[in-house]
């Protein structure tokens, strides 16, 4: 018994080797945002930021970019690496920035390295930037600590109210899923600060076209329901009002998928009048006139997009999989086929329940 | 392995030689008791001749002088029944055998014998007791409720329990434990309601106790206890005999031993550590609401430095956002690893603590103030350690004293080190490896042969009414089922629900 206890005591000391290998925090360089740039048509060049943090307490961290170009990501990281006086370590990546050149081209492999990353999140954001990534990156911004924090919550609560919710997880759902099409926030650099300018739209991986903000608010409203965002309409001759969003919901139909197929969208608003000069709101004949106005505004602009959609043959709303899932036997090849030319109505019904605390 | 044998076979025969020694004569047993100074044998000739021996250190002198000397000093008295006859005392033995007389006497009896020689004699009790007054429960102090503990008297103690269960079913064993203490140990419960297997296995490990001196019941605790290599007690101490009352009332036995001012209880369950006895003094919900608050306190309190390494060392991903910058920079100028930082600062406090017992009352919170405070803002300002983690081991500290069983506060501080270790070696899969031990350990682990983990493993839903949370007394109707009770019920369902309104 002692012999056997001793031999199996023993036997641990052999397994020291086994152990897996230690990155105590301190220790290691955590990037916590990388931007893409496109160099040519084989090179990229890759930026990676990293927050140092300062001694003190009340010291904010300083931002430091590297930067290597080559043609695959990771080789890149090995150049940076040689630059850095600790190892780079990306599972604390907040997000991942695309140049819109690069964009243009495909940027599947790119994602590709972070998606098959265990130490990844699936909650990375990712970005389409026009301009340099790496300008944008080396900037210190007055409005937060460092550019990756600014970033993430810029997008964060962006995501929340304008543009509709993309992460690595949603990009990779939709990019290998049939029938839809993934979609990017794009962002700009404007002075000292980062600005979201609207929706990247992408066929496959490859961008292809780009909404502006207010139209993303509405690509948001046909997508998902959410509870916040404004609008702004047009009242009459030089009146204008803003809706506020309390929440929006979605519903879709299908008809005939099988031969020629057509597609109701109805978004159902609920919303607040939030700012009306010279609209005397408290008047209930008067919420009827705004509510129709703005269902009429919704109404027009929302079939523009769906045409541009249908135009630039990308399915950003993901009508193909929901056909799919209401369909027996559908078939994807004569569906893509169709798709611009399929008759889409967006009907937006606005229902104003109130116009703040005065009323 | 043979030497282990042979040395094996060396006690055995030892032990033989000692217990067949025992032939002893009354003069021989008389030249070794008059060797002690404060042996003295006296001879009063009035009336009639006696000689009386007594240790003057152990009997009552003035009951010598006021109760026993006038009474055989003024009466022509010719022999030992004669004395028997007139004293108005109890307890008297007539006896003429050696080894009870020594033994008596070495009690606190006083002999009395007609002639020096003589094998046979009357032994009287006169022990005379040094009590400490029942004082205030300190380890296990309530704010409400009874303020009575324990003191080093047996026969004090067992007054205190059975005044709180009038009820000719208490019933009280003693067994004398111990070749050279011979201490007495009394073996309590309720006749009827406790399992007769709980009882005769309690009696039966006291019985088999081979020491030579048991000072305290914390001796008979790790003696008896079912397995002696666990750092889980087995058995809860208490020195509050309300608690102990109610712990019989429930079917469980009680054992307690001369000279010590506690009393342990048994079977117990593991969740019965982490209730404290003023839960009952509470409305439920409160009561409930702190249960679960000391259980949460008892996994931050293990769990929560082993994870601070864990996650510092391998998996800086889990870390969240907001707090990422903070712990980088509280980390930055510390020249040791983790796992160094979180073992020197667990080990200081330990030692704070050990300072604090040792030291008298006074001294020691001085001590506490002056390590706590002083040692711990140097200690950051010196860059030795972060301040994240002294904040996690002073709460992690401060969270392992509200178990309100003194030994198991103990187990839960040692219990957080195998967790550091694994921590460090394997990260949060470590952590999860050593919590694996622990529950397989505790599986295992019985309590008078009953299972120790009892209404969680094997799940008794019944008992869980008292366990984690303590409901209502209005639903608490039935015994604990794990400790088999002979009669389940503790009173009748249907009346204790009823509302007893006051009707003109």
């Amino acid at each position: 018994m002692v012999r056997k206890n001793m031999i199996i005591v023993f036997t641990l000391f052999l397994l020291t080797g086994c152990f897996p290998s230690k990155k105590i925090l301190e220790d290691v360089q955590l990037v916590s945002a990388v931007g893409y740039d496109y160099k040519s048509n084989s090179q990229v060049e890759l930026n990676g930021m990293v927050a140092i943090p300062q001694r003190g307490e009340d010291v904010p961290p300083i931002s430091e970019v590297f930067t290597a170009t080559t043609n695959t990501s990771k080789m890149a990281r090995a150049l940076e690496q040689a630059e850095s006086p600790k190892p780079f370590e990306i599972g604390r990546l907040d997000i991942a920035l695309y140049n819109h050149r690069l964009a243009e081209n495909g940027i599947y492999d790119l994602v590709d390295t972070l998606q098959r990353d265990p130490s990844l999140g699936r909650d990375l954001y990712m970005a389409i930037v026009k301009g340099s990534t790496k300008t944008l990156l080396k900037q210190q911004y007055p409005l937060s600590e460092t550019p990756s924090k600014y970033l993430l919550q810029l997008l964060d609560q962006n995501m929340n109210a304008n543009i509709p919710k993309s992460n690595i997880h949603d990009f990779l759902y939709r990019y290998y899923g049939k029938g839809m099409d993934p979609n990017l926030p794009l962002i700009e650099k404007q002075g000292d600060r980062i600005r979201v300018i609207g929706t990247a739209l992408l066929k496959d991986d490859k961008m292809v076209g780009q909404l502006k903000l207010e139209d993303s608010f509405l690509l948001k409203l046909l997508m998902e329901p959410f509870e916040k965002g404004i609008y702004e309409v047009k009242f009459k001759n030089n009146q204008f009002f803003t809706i506020q969003n309390l929440s929006s919901k979605v519903e879709y139909q299908f008809k005939n998928v099988k031969r020629s197929p057509s597609v109701d969208i109805s978004v159902k608003v609920k919303g607040r009048v939030s700012e009306a000069p010279k609209i005397p709101v408290s008047n209930p004949a008067l919420i009827e006139q705004l509510e129709s106005a703005t269902e009429k505004a919704m109404n027009k602009r929302t079939n523009k997009i769906v045409k541009k959609l249908q135009k630039a043959k990308v399915d950003t709303i993901g009508l193909g999989d929901l056909a799919r899932s209401r369909t027996r036997g559908f078939d994807f090849k004569r569906w893509d086929e169709q798709y611009p030319d399929i008759p889409i109505n967006v009907k937006v019904k606005v229902e104003i329940t109130q116009a703040g605390i005065t009323e | 392995m043979i030497f282990f044998k042979k040395k094996k076979k060396n006690q055995q025969q030892e032990a033989k030689s000692n217990s067949t020694k025992g032939t002893l004569t009354f003069p021989e047993l008389m030249k070794k008791l008059t060797a002690s100074a404060d042996f003295s044998t006296v001879k009063q000739t009035s009336l009639s001749t006696f000689y009386i021996s007594y240790y003057k250190t152990l009997v009552n002198p003035e009951f010598l002088h006021r109760d026993l000397l006038p009474y055989i000093t003024e009466m022509p008295l010719k022999n030992l029944d004669d004395i028997q006859k007139h004293l108005p005392l109890d307890g008297m033995v007539k006896s003429n055998d050696v080894h009870d007389i020594a033994n008596k006497v070495t009690e606190g009896f006083i002999l009395i014998q007609m002639n020096k020689g003589d094998p046979e004699g009357l032994l009287v009790p006169s022990l005379s007791t040094e009590n400490r007054q029942i004082s205030i429960p300190e380890t296990e102090f309530s704010v409400v409720g009874p303020k009575e503990a324990f003191v080093e008297s047996l026969d004090t103690n067992l007054n205190l329990i059975r005044k709180r269960l009038p009820i000719p079913e208490f019933t009280v064993k003693e067994v004398r434990v111990g070749k050279l203490s011979k201490t007495r140990v009394a073996i309590i419960y309720i006749d009827g309601i406790a399992d007769a297997e709980n009882v005769n296995t309690a009696i039966q490990r006291v019985n088999d106790i081979e020491y030579d001196h048991v000072v305290d019941s914390s001796y008979i605790n790790q003696m008896i206890s079912d397995n002696e290599n666990s750092p889980f007690p087995q058995l809860i101490d208490t020195e509050r005999p309300d608690r102990v009352a109610s712990v019989l009332s429930e079917g469980k036995v009680a054992i307690m031993a001369d000279g010590s001012p506690h009393a342990l209880t048994g079977p117990t369950t593991i969740v019965e550590f982490f209730s404290a006895f003023e839960d009952y003094f509470l409305n439920w919900t409160l009561a409930s609401v702190f249960r679960l608050i000391r259980l949460m306190a008892v996994m931050f309190s293990v769990l929560s430095t082993p994870l601070y390494v864990a996650v510092l060392t391998f998996h800086y991903e889990m870390i969240p956002e907001n707090l990422l910058a903070t712990l980088v920079a509280s980390r930055n100028d510390i020249p040791f690893p983790p796992i160094l930082e979180a073992i020197v600062l667990e080990l200081s406090i330990e030692l704070l603590r050990e300072a604090g017992a040792r030291l008298p009352s006074k001294v020691g919170q001085t001590i506490g103030i002056v390590g706590g405070i002083v040692i711990g803002t140097a200690a950051v300002q010196a860059g030795l350690t972060s301040n994240v983690l002294l904040i996690i081991v002073a709460l992690a500290a401060l969270a392992s004293f509200t178990t309100p069983v003194y030994q198991m506060s103990n187990t839960i501080r040692l219990l957080r080190f195998p967790f550091l270790i694994f921590a460090q070696f394997l990260g949060v899969l470590g952590v999860a490896i050593c919590f694996a031990f622990i529950v397989s350990h505790l599986l295992k682990l019985t309590s008078l042969g009953r299972p120790y983990i009892a209404p969680l493993y094997p799940l008794r839903v019944n008992d869980l009414k008292d366990a984690l949370i303590r409901m209502p007394f209005s639903v608490q109707n039935s015994r604990p089922s794990s400790v088999r009770p002979q009669d389940k019920a503790k009173m009748n369902k249907k009346r204790a629900k009823e509302k007893h309104d006051i009707e003109d």
